[in-house]
């Protein structure tokens, strides 16, 4: 609310205007002068909420079928008419010509995941998928072609389809959400303290893994490609039914304060994340284990913590395993719903109203100059 | 001369009642965040008090099936030693046969109920907590506290235990033996 105190701006000037040059305006000026900065307040102030609000989820999705449809090429009767003759009034004398062309349609794959939606994949994915689900079948799709001389190529479709969802077939892929989280930005309790640089490198905090859509590796600390597939083909499974996104931070040597910085580095995660932070020592064996995420329940976190812990050697794998398996059984995976948190109040940040202040003052005096100066001032 | 007059008579009037709709817009829009900040804590108190009831009925059920659970086991396990060791020889069976234990799952089961149950009222009363921030926020930060004067500030009922009000009252805690009796 404090950003519309600029708005006393334009009230100041347009005061002065009536009191020092009131000759020179007409009342449409007065109007612009004070709608002008206003609509920018505006503006300014939901970017400004907008941007400090702002956060972006990772969604899971797998593909339950891809198509390959081939190449075709027909021939194309049609008949043009172009002019010939002008004159000043126009065209004036038309023919008609022969204007047909071979009509190419290049080969395109796509693929449907289970919400139903299609996406264009690349020839490689198509292939991997033909691969991995191994029953293509061929569709005739009786197209009516022309050949004429060296046009003209007919072509079919491929489709493949998965055979059961059990994590061999699934095909896992992400996709970046945005949602507005007032939680981060407020001093609010629900925040988290600041993570400054040096906390980050004495407990090792991990950054988010990098945004990949087909290669998104969940497991931060350690690099066991094998068990990061694995992982991600877990929150293609659960994502659709559970909403929810699993990630495992290892820590090795690193007592469990660095979960905790984590927790708060991330400040607690996205609403759908249920994040699984597991100290290590040097013997491979599980030191301490933490789990955080917004969902309301606790019993899951805690079951999850224990058996993890309970599990006393550090076998990613087994971890992941049973990681997915709790989840996708626990009836009780609630996502958070951030709308819980519209109650927080978020303000432009000073910078923001800053800024403002200068813009308001430049435009202001750049509309009184201008109304000093236009040539609506002889029509008074 | 006078049409310029009246120009600026005229911007001097829109301006007054622009003013003057925007400010009592401002008082309206502040007036109804508090008054909902008031209502959701009202709410979130009565929420709290359903989710504290449920918390102590789980756990206190749990515990007496448990306790129920350990003496009929103890019954069952007497029994079936009495039957086995009756004309035998009980120093030999002892060298053979491993006693019987109480199925720890079941103790696990209800320390893991207390902490889920308990972390779940936390956070039920830390949004409590989280919206009288708001509301005092609303009440004492400028130009809320403008148009809110003379507003009561908001009061919630947070249940702690008499130790933890004696160690903030006091500034002092001296129970820092876990195993004490």
């Amino acid at each position: 609310m404090l950003i519309y105190l600029n708005m006393a701006i334009p009230v100041i000037a347009i005061l002065l205007m009536i009191l020092f040059f009131g000759k020179k305006f007409q009342l449409w000026e007065y109007a612009i002068i004070f709608a002008i900065p206003l609509i920018g307040i505006i503006i300014a102030k939901s970017v400004s909420i907008n941007n400090q609000t702002r956060d972006e989820e990772i969604l899971n999705y797998y593909f339950v079928s891809a198509k390959y449809t081939e190449f075709y090429q027909t021939y194309v009767h049609q008949t043009c008419t172009r002019c010939v003759r002008y004159d000043s009034t126009g065209c004036v004398q038309e023919e008609t010509y022969d204007c047909s062309y071979c009509d190419d349609h290049p080969p395109h794959w796509e693929a449907t995941d289970n919400l139903g939606k299609i996406h264009s994949i690349s020839e490689n994915k198509y292939n991997e998928l033909v691969l991995l689900w191994n029953n293509e079948s061929k569709i005739e799709l009786n197209r009516n072609i022309n050949y004429h001389f060296g046009c003209g190529v007919d072509g079919d479709a491929f489709i493949t389809k998965i055979k059961n969802d059990s994590l061999k077939y699934i095909v896992p892929f992400i996709k970046k959400h945005v949602y507005e989280n007032r939680v981060q930005c407020s001093d609010n309790v629900f925040n988290f303290q600041e993570i400054d640089s040096s906390d980050k490198r004495l407990y090792g905090l991990y950054e988010y893994p990098p945004e990949n859509t087909f290669n998104y590796n969940p497991i931060l600390g350690v690099n066991n490609l094998e068990a990061s597939k694995r992982l991600s083909k877990w929150n293609g499974k659960l994502g659709l039914h559970k909403r929810c996104h699993l990630l495992i931070c290892v820590f090795k040597n690193k007592s469990n304060i660095a979960a905790t910085k984590q927790e708060s580095y991330w400040k607690g995660g996205n609403k759908n994340e249920v994040v699984l932070c597991i100290g290590v020592d040097n013997d491979n064996k599980i030191s301490w284990t933490y789990v955080f995420s917004w969902t309301d329940n606790q019993l899951l976190k805690i079951e999850l913590r224990d058996e993890i812990l309970a599990m006393n050697n550090f076998d990613l794998i087994k971890i992941v395993d049973h990681f997915g398996n709790k989840v996708s059984k626990s009836k009780g995976w609630i996502k958070k719903s951030f709308k819980e948190f519209s109650y927080i109040n978020v303000e432009p940040t000073h910078t923001t109203i800053i800024i403002t202040f200068i813009i308001t003052l430049i435009l202001t005096v750049v509309l009184c100059v201008y109304g000093i100066n236009n040539r609506f001032e002889d029509e008074r | 001369m006078k049409k310029s007059l009246l120009i600026g008579g005229l911007s001097l009037f829109g301006l007054i009642v622009i003013c003057g709709i925007s400010l009592t817009m401002v008082f309206f829009s502040y007036s109804n965040r508090e008054i909902t900040l008031r209502n959701r804590a009202t709410a979130q108190e009565k929420e709290n008090k359903t989710v504290f009831d449920k918390m102590s009925k789980t756990i206190l059920q749990q515990a007496q099936i448990n306790e129920k659970y350990a003496s009929d086991f103890k019954e069952v396990i007497l029994k079936n030693t009495e039957n086995r060791y009756k004309d035998k020889d009980p120093v030999m069976i002892w060298i053979t046969e491993q006693n019987p234990s109480l199925p720890q799952e079941t103790y696990l089961k209800i320390m893991n109920s207390i902490e889920a149950l308990r972390a779940e009222f936390q956070q039920r009363q830390t949004k409590l907590i989280s919206i009288q921030q708001e509301h005092t926020n609303l009440l004492t930060l400028f130009p809320g506290s403008l148009f809110l004067t003379g507003r009561k500030p908001l009061e919630i009922k947070i249940v702690t235990s008499s130790k933890t009000e004696a160690a903030f009252s006091t500034g002092v805690e001296d129970d820092i033996n876990i195993y004490q009796k």
